[in-house]
């Protein structure tokens, strides 16, 4: 799933019309939201995972912390105990919820009234839709994907050959094309870092 | 002029050097040093991250806020003449030295880094402490623990390049004035 849309963002940005360049700079959109994703280490266009490194038995195995500071709503809830052997047992979605703090996300099992949580039953399987719709993706978010775009399309033998300065080497701002990819990354790394998955 | 009043004026040229080292090198020296190491604790001293085994970079940004900005003792023990503050001057014929510091111990885990033993039940504590209070302190210091066994402190220098500023910039400058004023007073 692409971070950016080709052409309200990437396309208007460029002045590019037509067609001509399209499946470059979907291929690029499709990079640039693989490198962003891979350095955040967690979902930015909402998608379905299952949460593999959850701290568990924070309270008796009934607050679990998950390690995604991007929006996240779970999809599915299972455990398993003594009892049942293998079976997977479902949790209803009545009998849990989640709470914020700051941007660290805590999963609370409300059991219903009366009902005690047994030591020996343990959550098995979470699945969880972390990160945002396409058109809620943070402005800061976008607009370091935006450049990263533009600047690797700048690089291609189509960007030089657009601005027709293929023989010049300095043809961005008075810098190289790799000068300035390089020279940005600190950046977008400052902007995403506030993005990125939680080491537990 | 006699030997006498030869020597008296040598004597009196001495003595005035001295007076002059005192108010133009010692006495600014406390608090450029204060300023230079409280410059890198209001940034959050200089973080080092460890790339291989004895060779360390600055990374571009500070991880964590500012040292010594909860009670302030710190900081207070870094100005001359405050309690917890080392400033001590040493004159022999030969050298002089200058010894400035701090006396408070908590100064060498920011400074150097630890690793402090803990279990996996701190570490549980810490994230059981945060969802409860909402407290920045605990979640960073449960993101500290390695693998449930080890409290991480990483290191943040701050003294160290304080007193390098001061050598390269500081130093130079009142040595400059000092050497003006003779000049000007004296000769």
């Amino acid at each position: 799933m692409a971070v950016l849309d080709i052409d309200t963002e990437v396309k208007s940005f460029l002045k590019i019309t037509g067609a001509t360049y399209d499946t470059l700079i979907t291929q690029l959109i499709l990079n640039v939201t693989n490198q962003i994703e891979n350095y955040c280490q967690q979902p930015i266009i909402a998608r379905t995972v299952q949460v593999t490194d959850m701290q568990v038995d924070l309270i008796n195995n009934k607050l679990i912390l998950l390690p995604y500071s991007n929006p996240v709503s779970i999809v599915s809830l299972q455990y398993k105990s003594y009892e049942l052997g293998e079976t997977l047992e479902t949790i209803d979605s009545d009998y849990y919820e989640i709470v914020i703090r700051g941007n660290v996300y805590f999963l609370i099992l409300e059991l219903a009234d009366n009902s005690t949580w047994a030591p020996e039953n343990y959550i098995y399987n979470v699945y969880v839709e972390v990160g945002w719709a396409l058109a809620s993706v943070p402005e800061e978010v976008n607009q370091v994907a935006v450049e990263m775009v533009v600047s690797l399309f700048q690089q291609s033998t189509y960007g030089e050959n657009r601005f027709e300065k293929s023989t010049i080497n300095e043809n961005l701002g008075g810098a190289a094309l790799n000068t300035v990819y390089s020279s940005s990354l600190n950046r977008w790394k400052d902007i995403l870092d506030k993005y990125r998955r939680m080491t537990l | 002029m006699t030997i006498e009043q030869y020597a008296q004026q040598v004597a009196q040229f001495v003595n005035h050097i001295r007076i002059y080292y005192k108010s133009e090198i010692i006495e600014p020296m406390g608090d450029l040093l204060n300023a230079e190491v409280e410059n890198n604790m209001r940034t959050g001293g200089k973080y080092l991250a460890q790339t291989s085994p004895g060779s360390y970079f600055q990374t571009r940004k500070m991880p964590f806020g500012k040292i010594g900005d909860r009670s302030g003792k710190l900081s207070r023990s870094l100005i001359p003449g405050q309690k917890g503050n080392i400033f001590k001057q040493t004159i022999t014929d030969k050298k002089i030295s200058v010894n400035y510091g701090t006396k408070l111990k908590y100064a060498y885990y920011n400074e150097f880094g630890a690793n402090i033993p803990a279990n996996e039940g701190s570490k549980k504590f810490f994230w059981f402490a945060y969802f409860k209070t909402g407290i920045e302190y605990y979640k960073n210091l449960a993101l500290a623990m390695i693998g449930g066994t080890t409290l991480r402190i990483k290191p943040r220098p701050f003294f160290e390049p304080g007193i390098n500023e001061f050598y390269n910039k500081d130093l130079m400058i009142l040595l400059d004035s000092f050497i003006k004023l003779v000049k000007r007073k004296l000769f």
